[in-house]
């Protein structure tokens, strides 16, 4: 009992006060739970029924999304969860049960639990093109599906197929080239995970990075009898962020020297790595912080329109005159300039006010536009989170109705019982969504000084270079404060 | 393979099989219904006219023989009335079903129509009961 | 040190006059105003609805194609638009900020997203946003002034 205490005491100044760390292996049921081999295994199969049932009732079940688990499931409860609570306290946790990569990885290592030990990977093994490693692919993949949003979030049909694809595509892709490739280059969802994981209180690191230098063997990336090397493809002696590691768990079981640490650690941790930083990790931020804004417009503001226009190819007969292919295109045009080009260009200026307020002219502007664009993560977060509240709270009672009736085919498990539909506490939402916001805009800032602090160390270079960052923080705030207030 | 990798594969056999199976399950206990002699069973599924109407829009029924037409809505509120026959369902919401048990007294040909005003098609949202020896 | 006494002072004054604002009672408001709203597939026409605290908001409700509903966060108002008919709804509007006008009827499949505002002035202006907006900057400042004393 005396040895719990101590640990929940841990757990929260390491995640509140922000004193040092706590490893969770350090409790011996974590500890046993993480090493044992079933364990992936059975969070994968778990996920794996619900997906199921969720493709086959979207195919066969009823085409009424909110009478349907797989718009319901999915797009209410699986995407609050991810958000609300996986992203930010655990960091990839989704990853370790995703079980869209399952059916390849499992092939590939033919063996559902146990690591066999002469051992050979069934797959091509081509090495994955240079100039796609990054997350490009995982942008603009990520761009494309929430171009079809309103699609794919209120038809069954297409939430199954889409659910399809994203089983099919990881074997084909493990054939070729083996382990994760699909989750750490492709997978839409994994592009934003790694970004907003950054932010996570959650980390997996290295306990001596000196002890991972001068091990010769290198088990967490070669593998041995205890456990496959890196699935993600990445060297667990060296991380320094969250990113591209997917929780997976190979290189606790691995290592020799149990020299991992499940770390809870403060809030945002990543974010001033030097690591790693470049160009298509920024995009990712403009992306997501810009279509936050645009999905809160869109999906839960007043304008007929813009649901017309967002509806693809849906001409309503009382609609706007500029509807279907006339009221996409335009629609499109919005969704992919606005992220791609307008919210970075509009940050580019800042970015130079901040290089000229600091009066230094040695740093690269291309090295302080990457960098500060790290900023934005919390608040880009925390604008997500704020989206995904009424999400939850308006539309509760559908994830009722569908563990109820799973199909939506009038099962009537249990005697027909239904809840009708009753928004919590509605009108409350607007503060709850401003709280969030402020709590992201404060984040954002202390990380916007200490990153200009990283690129202006002498004097008061950082602080003038930091005031244009606040000034652009603040502002976008702002827009987000009045779609949900103004 | 060794016992803990077979258990592990006939557990993924049974979450791929079990969900599956059900489903069908459900549709040939539907279809079994609806051979019943006893009771004619018949699915109707609400559709607004411009999205295709009443699916099917055409029944053919037995006289005397007990009837349970079973109707749900696919799109917006429908609702189902047969002037003819006295029938009427209600409102029946999206995703929810209503349920009419009758006899068939005599032959011929009755007009069903939707009873809630649900799209601009509504008027068109018709089909046909035909009731024989 | 002075600048910085300066500053709270100013900040401290804002925010009594925010508090004086929200707590006075209201200029205008009382009237008894008629909204016409058309509700269609997948959204109300206007989609905002602006009035002053107090007054008495008769909405008139009529859809121009299948059954929808009308509910407002906070306002206890659930009512259903039937096609062909006009249907009416009274709200006193007592209590200031942005409240989301619901669909309550499945009507579609954007259904979900069939949202409109109903905005709720005092004195003249939107309290709720201007007070979330006076915080935010609240928090603006504290957090620049944190990071700036605490240095890295």
């Amino acid at each position: 009992m005396a040895a719990t205490r101590w640990h929940v005491r841990d757990f929260f100044s390491s995640l509140i006060l922000h004193r040092g760390k706590f490893d969770l292996l350090q409790i011996g049921i974590i500890n046993r739970l993480l090493k044992h081999r079933a364990f992936q295994y059975a969070a994968m199969m778990v996920n794996l029924f619900v997906f199921w049932v969720i493709i086959l009732s979207g195919f066969f079940g009823s085409p009424v999304g909110n009478r349907n688990i797989s718009i319901v499931f999915v797009w209410i409860l699986w995407w609050f969860a991810l958000i609300v609570l996986m992203v930010p306290l655990l960091s990839r946790i989704w990853c370790t049960m995703c079980p869209l990569p399952a059916f390849g990885e499992w092939l590939e290592r033919r063996a559902l639990v146990k690591k066999r030990s002469a051992f050979k990977y069934l797959s091509l093994r081509k090495p994955w093109p240079s100039k796609l490693n990054n997350i490009w692919l995982q942008n603009l993949g990520f761009l494309a599906i929430a171009t079809f949003s309103a699609l794919l979030v209120t038809r069954p049909v297409v939430t199954a197929i889409v659910l399809l694809i994203l089983f099919v595509v990881p074997v084909f892709l493990v054939l070729i080239y083996s382990r994760r490739v699909f989750c750490r280059f492709i997978c839409p969802v994994g592009g934003f995970l790694g970004l907003f994981s950054m932010f996570s209180a959650l980390e997996l690191r290295p306990k001596d990075k000196t002890l991972c230098r001068n091990h010769m063997t290198k088990e967490c990336v070669r593998g041995n009898d205890n456990g496959y090397g890196c699935p993600w493809i990445i060297y667990p002696g060296g991380l320094e962020r969250n990113n591209y590691c997917g929780l997976c768990f190979e290189c606790i079981k691995t290592c020799p020297y149990n020299n991992l640490a499940l770390n809870l650690r403060s809030f945002g941790g990543d974010i001033l790595a030097k690591t790693g930083r470049a160009l298509d990790e920024a995009w990712k931020s403009f992306i997501m912080l810009t279509l936050a804004g645009l999905y809160i417009l869109v999906m839960q503001g007043p304008w007929g329109v813009l649901k017309d226009w967002s509806n693809v190819f849906w001409a309503p007969p009382y609609g706007w005159a500029l509807t279907g292919v006339g009221g996409f295109l335009p629609y499109v045009g919005i969704f992919w300039g606005l992220s791609l080009a307008v919210t970075p260009s509009v940050f580019f200026l800042f970015t130079g006010a901040s290089k000229l307020a600091s009066g230094v002219r040695s740093v690269p502007l291309k090295k302080l536009f990457i960098d500060f664009s790290y900023e934005l993560i919390p608040l880009a977060l925390m604008a997500w989170i704020a989206f995904s509240i009424p999400l939850l709270l308006v539309n509760w009672s559908y994830i009722v109705n569908a563990l109820l009736d799973p199909v939506g085919l009038g099962w009537n498990v249990f005697s027909g019982l239904y809840v009708p539909w009753t928004p919590l506490i509605p009108a409350v939402i607007p503060y709850l969504q401003s709280i969030v916001l402020a709590v992201g805009l404060a984040y954002s800032i202390k990380y916007s000084y200490r990153l200009a602090k990283q690129n202006f160390p002498e004097g008061k270079a950082a602080l003038k270079a930091f005031l244009p960052q606040v000034v652009f923080l603040t502002f976008v705030s702002m827009i987000f404060l009045w779609l949900f207030m103004g | 393979m060794n016992q803990t990798e077979w258990a592990a594969l006939a557990l993924l056999v049974a979450v791929l099989l079990v969900p599956s199976a059900s489903i069908y399950g459900y549709d040939l206990w539907l279809d079994a219904q609806k051979l019943d002699e006893e009771v004619q069973v018949v699915w109707i599924t609400g559709w607004a006219a411009e999205n295709g109407g009443w699916s099917p829009s055409e029944i053919t029924l037995r006289k005397g023989v007990p009837a349970k037409l079973i109707i749900t809505s696919a799109d917006v509120t429908h609702g189902f009335h047969v002037p003819d026959l006295g029938l009427d369902s209600g409102p029946i919401a999206p995703g929810h079903k209503a349920v009419i048990e009758f006899v068939p007294e005599e032959t011929g040909t009755f007009t069903f129509r939707c009873s809630v005003f649900c799209s601009e098609g509504h008027q068109s949202m018709v089909g046909k009961i035909t009731v024989v020896e | 040190m002075l600048k910085r006494q300066l500053l709270a002072g100013a900040w401290f004054t804002l925010l009594i006059v925010f508090a004086a604002l929200f707590y006075a009672p209201s200029a205008s408001g009382g009237e008894v105003v008629t909204v016409h709203i058309t509700a269609r597939q997948f959204a109300y026409e206007p989609g905002r609805v602006v009035v002053n605290q107090g007054d008495t908001v008769v909405f008139v409700l009529e859809t121009v194609d299948v059954t929808h509903g009308f509910y407002i966060d906070g306002y206890d108002v659930d009512v259903r638009i039937i096609p062909g008919e006009t249907q009416t709804v009274t709200v006193v509007a007592d209590t200031p900020g942005k409240f989301k006008i619901r669909c309550s009827e499945t009507c579609g499949a954007l259904h979900p997203f069939m949202v409109g505002e109903f905005i709720v002035l005092r004195s003249g202006v939107n309290i709720a946003f201007l007070g979330a907006a006076f915080g935010l900057v609240g928090v603006v400042l504290a957090a620049t002034a944190y990071v700036w004393r605490r240095g890295d």
